[in-house]
């Protein structure tokens, strides 16, 4: 992977070229992929692997550090953050399928699920929930996609949004109390009671 | 949910949230219209671990003791590699106690380079019945789509741990190779070449019985086929077992699994490698197997009595078996283990006898033949430029490979379940291919409705799969839904998008609609570009190929440097792929008029392809293009030195007699003539009457041996014999060959100098002029024929001579 390559589409798209951020997805879908595969494949079967270890790996693997300045780092990290999720969506839906009924997130999260299972239901289940809210809420739900998917902490996403860690901070509490109602209204058959 | 309302629900259960209770209640009494809804979200704020305070995280996929899969129930796992896991597994029935290992897939259908091979293993494993191969019992697809096989269980050691705690003889070693080679030899009978043996897949039981385990690489064709998905060329093969031809990028044969077996007899009986290198790494490595002679075992071994054992016969077998040339190593595993036996029965050897010469198994000969001249056949098709060599190759795995296909859709479809895959293995194999594809894929569509990433995927696969089986016309809608639904579904810029491009733009090719082909193709020469893909060379060769087909020979050149600067990189420069763009890239500036690059092109080229094992077939073509420079600069000495190499070769790859050798018997006849030889009439008349009984009388090998043959008459003095044999070569070219080819030209061209030479001077004159005219509309003014048939022009209308060598 040609580094310079990649930072210097962050820069064109930065400058306001759309068609960079074309050729930047697959870049970084497809690394981002391949590593997921390769821990799929070769790691032992009760590891889990944390999204903030991968991007940031795969950060420093494709982003030349000395060329790249901070809004190159933003721009890369909500991209990789954007694969990431559908990434882990895809993974999680291919484990779940076919085992408990295609509209598994409604049902009660059992004791019996073994772990795997369970988090990959509650995976699908804030993909669902955070689909729903982007559609009223598009800058909260940017955080929680950077944050739940991309493993970024608040820090690193007040410097990407450049606002204050407090505002960010603050959106996040929302989006997380939002979240959750719904997550457990979903978990537990209940009909949201904001639902449209 | 109204955004301007969850505005104000949202900021004021911010503000709330960062309150204390009295504060609270104060600034919810304010607002009495929110109150209920932003309390209702204030209950989830001191919830101390919810799901999103974890970030998401990639599972591991779960543990799959307890399971069941088909009848089995899981035990525990025994292993795992790139395509799957193994597991030991017991039928799910307590009367029944029988252990088996369960080999399941890791992938999904979508991947389906693995799900191919996974197959094609079991239909592989499935005509194999011999106590030392791990017997296939039974197999399916677990409920959420897994294919899965099941095998006898081994409980075994590795060979080379077997033969150390055992402390076994010599004896005993070379006992257990035995029947290691008989498995293999029984294999090989029954057309299945391993091509991955190595002592993790030889297990010795506890009663010393050897087990040949995994076919999972058994007759599979190139590792070039996986569309970048691994960096090596050799993903499969482990490099120390692997023979000079297997790390050269040529398919393994019944021979390179001699060679394989000469190395773990090696290893059993010196417990060193046969090459020395300093390092352990992969290019090392590599470099030693095509590079080093191997040692000689009685001088490796480290004990005395161990060398005495080992020198002599043993020496002699094991050197022949680890031969670099594949055609100077023992030609079957029989005739290996017949002299293994015979050294254990002290009968004398036949590797000590220096004058016996092996021939190929009748099998791997006939195969031989037949790729020779499908590679001949297309090579006529195409108007005979090298760089349809690669095509034809390509073409050949194709069509092995659209037999997977057809099992893998058939497998997945359900198509017919009675004859469907075992008889896909016996006879009328084209036939029922392209039936078994045809009844599955009608229903893709349907059955994919609700997943159509998977349906782009199987569309583009069943394309390509028809177009090896020249079912184009089957093939397009296929191609044309699959770029349609992938541009909806991803875009341009996406990896499935760009597949089914590059498979349309082929079956464009095919069907001759070159721009068409072009357009697609340089969409996927871009997005390969862009993600640095290892199948950017293929696409460039493609893409250069649609420039030379529309006479664009400055695009078709820049195509072909960039596909050989990458293939330069993949494969090095002494490899079968690298050296034949070289040649490619020969005709084209060669075409172009450029006779100083070609020749260099060529040159090297060449040079590359005789060093590679066998040589390859295809060392042909530089040698044309070569023998070709030389001619045209008059310097016949040389020419005739090429020629005779390219017979040589020809008589070697594809046999004497046979259809290859009508062109290199042709040229070397026609630099005969040149140099005033009288036998090169007798030589190309014999010739041309094996093309007469080769090829039906209305064929482009007839007319382009004939015109040879007639400029041999016309070098010689004979215009009128000459004449006769032009006229019939221009009337088949001009119902022959495409509007835009310069031989029905070059015909006309010498059929003119024919009759000059007998003074029919009028009609010379019309038929020069036309070649003449002809030949400049579809070639470049510095084409070398241009300028010979512009030479031939002029001296002919000047003072034609008898006899001349035009």
């Amino acid at each position: 992977m040609e580094k310079g390559h990649v930072t210097a589409l962050l820069q064109r798209w930065a400058s306001g070229d759309a068609d960079a951020f074309g050729r930047l997805m697959p870049l970084v879908y497809d690394e981002l992929r391949r590593m997921a595969d390769n821990f799929l494949h070769h790691e032992r079967n009760d590891h889990t692997l944390q999204p903030t270890a991968l991007v940031h790996e795969l950060y420093l693997r494709m982003v030349d550090q000395d060329r790249a300045n901070w809004q190159d780092r933003a721009h890369f990290f909500s991209v990789a953050a954007k694969m990431m999720r559908r990434i882990l969506v895809d993974h999680a839906r291919k484990q779940t399928a076919g085992k408990r009924g295609a509209r598994a997130v409604h049902l009660p999260i059992e004791e019996a699920l073994d772990h795997a299972e369970r988090s990959n239901r509650t995976l699908l289940a804030v993909d669902a929930a955070l689909t729903r809210f982007a559609e009223f809420d598009p800058e909260r739900s940017r955080i929680v996609e950077l944050r739940y998917f991309g493993g970024l902490d608040l820090e690193e996403i007040a410097t990407l949004m450049q606002v204050s860690r407090t505002t960010v901070k603050r959106h996040w509490l929302v989006a997380r109390m939002w979240l959750h109602r719904e997550l457990e209204a979903e978990f537990h058959g209940q009909q949201s009671l904001e639902g449209d | 949910m109204d955004s301007n309302r969850w505005k104000e629900i949202s900021d004021l259960a911010a503000v709330a949230a960062d309150t204390g209770p009295e504060e609270r209640e104060e600034l919810l009494r304010a607002r009495p219209e929110l109150r209920a809804e932003v309390e209702s979200l204030l209950r989830y704020l001191d919830e101390d671990s919810g799901p999103l305070d974890r970030p998401a995280a990639l599972e591991g996929g779960g543990g799959y003791a307890g399971q069941r899969i088909g009848a089995y129930r899981v035990i525990r796992e025994l292993g795992r590699g790139g395509m799957g896991v193994v597991l030991l597994a017991e039928r799910d029935d307590p009367t029944l106690t029988q252990q088996v290992a369960i080999k399941l897939t890791r992938v999904s259908f979508q991947s389906e380079f693995y799900a191919r091979r996974f197959l094609e293993e079991r239909q592989i494993l499935a005509t194999l019945e011999h106590p030392n191969i791990a017997r296939l019992l039974d197999g399916g697809v677990t409920e959420d789509g897994t294919p899965y096989l099941v095998m006898q269980y081994v409980d075994g050691v590795p060979l080379q741990q077997w033969a150390e705690a055992k402390t076994a003889s010599f004896r005993e070693r070379i006992d257990v190779m035995l029947k290691i080679c008989a498995a293999v030899a029984y294999a090989h009978e029954n057309l299945v070449v391993h091509r991955d043996l190595k002592p993790g897949n030889l297990l010795v039981t506890a009663a010393g019985e050897p087990m040949l385990l995994d076919f999972g690489t058994a007759r599979l064709l190139e590792p070039a086929e996986q569309t970048g998905t691994t960096q090596s060329s050799l993903p499969m093969l482990t490099a120390r077992y692997a023979s000079p031809e297997q790390v050269a990028g040529m398919a393994g044969s019944a021979r390179s699994d001699v060679y394989s077996l000469g190395v773990i007899l090696y290893e059993l009986l010196t417990g060193e490698w046969p090459y020395e290198t300093g390092t352990e790494s992969v290019p090392t490595l590599l470099r030693a197997v095509s590079e080093r002679e191997p040692r000689r075992p009685s001088r490796v071994a480290k004990q005395a009595t161990v060398s005495r054992q080992l020198s002599g016969d043993l020496d002699a077998i094991l050197l022949k078996a680890l031969e670099k040339a594949p055609e100077r190593r023992y030609g079957a595993v029989v005739q290996f283990a017949e002299d293994l036996r015979r050294h254990l029965a002290d009968e004398p050897v036949e590797a000590r006898e220096p004058t016996l010469a092996y021939r190929a198994g009748r099998f791997l000969r006939r195969h031989a033949l037949a790729s020779a001249a499908a590679a001949l056949a297309v090579l006529s098709l195409a108007g005979a430029t090298a760089y349809s060599v690669r095509q034809a190759a390509i073409a050949e795995r194709e069509r092995v490979k659209a037999v997977q296909v057809a099992m893998f859709l058939e497998q997945l479809l359900g198509a017919s379940k009675k004859g469907g895959v075992s008889a896909l293995a016996t006879g009328g194999r084209e036939v029922k291919v392209v039936d078994v594809i045809e009844a599955a894929s009608a229903t893709v569509g349907e059955e994919f409705r609700e997943s159509p990433d998977i349906e782009v995927g199987l569309r583009s696969t069943i394309g390509s799969a028809l177009m090896a089986l020249s079912e184009n016309k089957k093939a397009r809608p296929h191609l044309e839904r699959a770029v349609e639904l992938s541009e909806r579904l991803y875009g341009d810029n996406h990896a499935a998008t760009t597949r089914a491009l590059s498979a349309r733009g082929r079956l464009r090719m095919a069907e001759g609609d070159y721009a068409g082909a072009q357009a697609d193709l340089e969409r996927a020469v871009a997005w390969h570009r862009a993600t640095h893909s290892q199948e950017i060379s293929f696409q460039h060769s493609l893409l250069a190929e649609a420039y030379f087909r529309q006479g664009d020979l400055q695009g078709a050149r820049s195509n072909f440097e960039q596909a050989l600067r990458a293939m330069r990189a993949q494969y090095g420069n002494k490899h079968i792929t690298t050296a034949t763009m070289i040649s490619n890239l020969g005709v084209v500036t060669d075409d172009a008029g450029d006779a100083g690059a070609a020749e260099r092109h060529f040159a090297e080229a060449a040079a590359i392809l005789r060093e590679l094992p066998g040589p390859p077939a295809n060392l042909l073509f530089p040698l044309g293009g070569l023998q070709r420079a030389h001619f045209f600069r008059k310097e016949y000495e040389q020419a005739r030195k090429i020629c005779e190499e390219a017979y040589a070769h020809a008589r070697k790859t594809s046999g004497e007699r046979s259809v290859g050798m009508i062109v290199p018997t042709m040229n070397l006849a026609l630099v005969k003539a040149y140099m005033g030889e009288a036998d090169a009439e007798a030589l190309a008349r014999q010739t041309v009457g094996e093309a007469r009984e080769a090829f039906p009388p209305q064929h482009i090998e007839i007319s382009r041996t004939l015109t040879t043959y007639g400029r041999i008459l016309i070098a010689l003095g004979k215009p009128t014999a000459a004449e006769t044999l032009l006229r019939e070569a221009a009337e088949i070219a001009r119902g022959v060959f495409a509007k835009d080819n310069w031989r029905p030209a070059e015909s006309q061209v010498f059929l003119g100098a024919a009759l000059a030479q007998q003074g029919k001077t009028d009609e010379a004159a019309r038929f020069l002029r036309d070649g003449l005219r002809e030949m400049s509309a579809v070639l470049p003014a510095a084409h070398p024929r241009v300028q010979e048939a512009q030479r031939i022009h002029d001296r002919c209308l000047a003072e034609p001579v008898v006899g001349c060598t035009l």
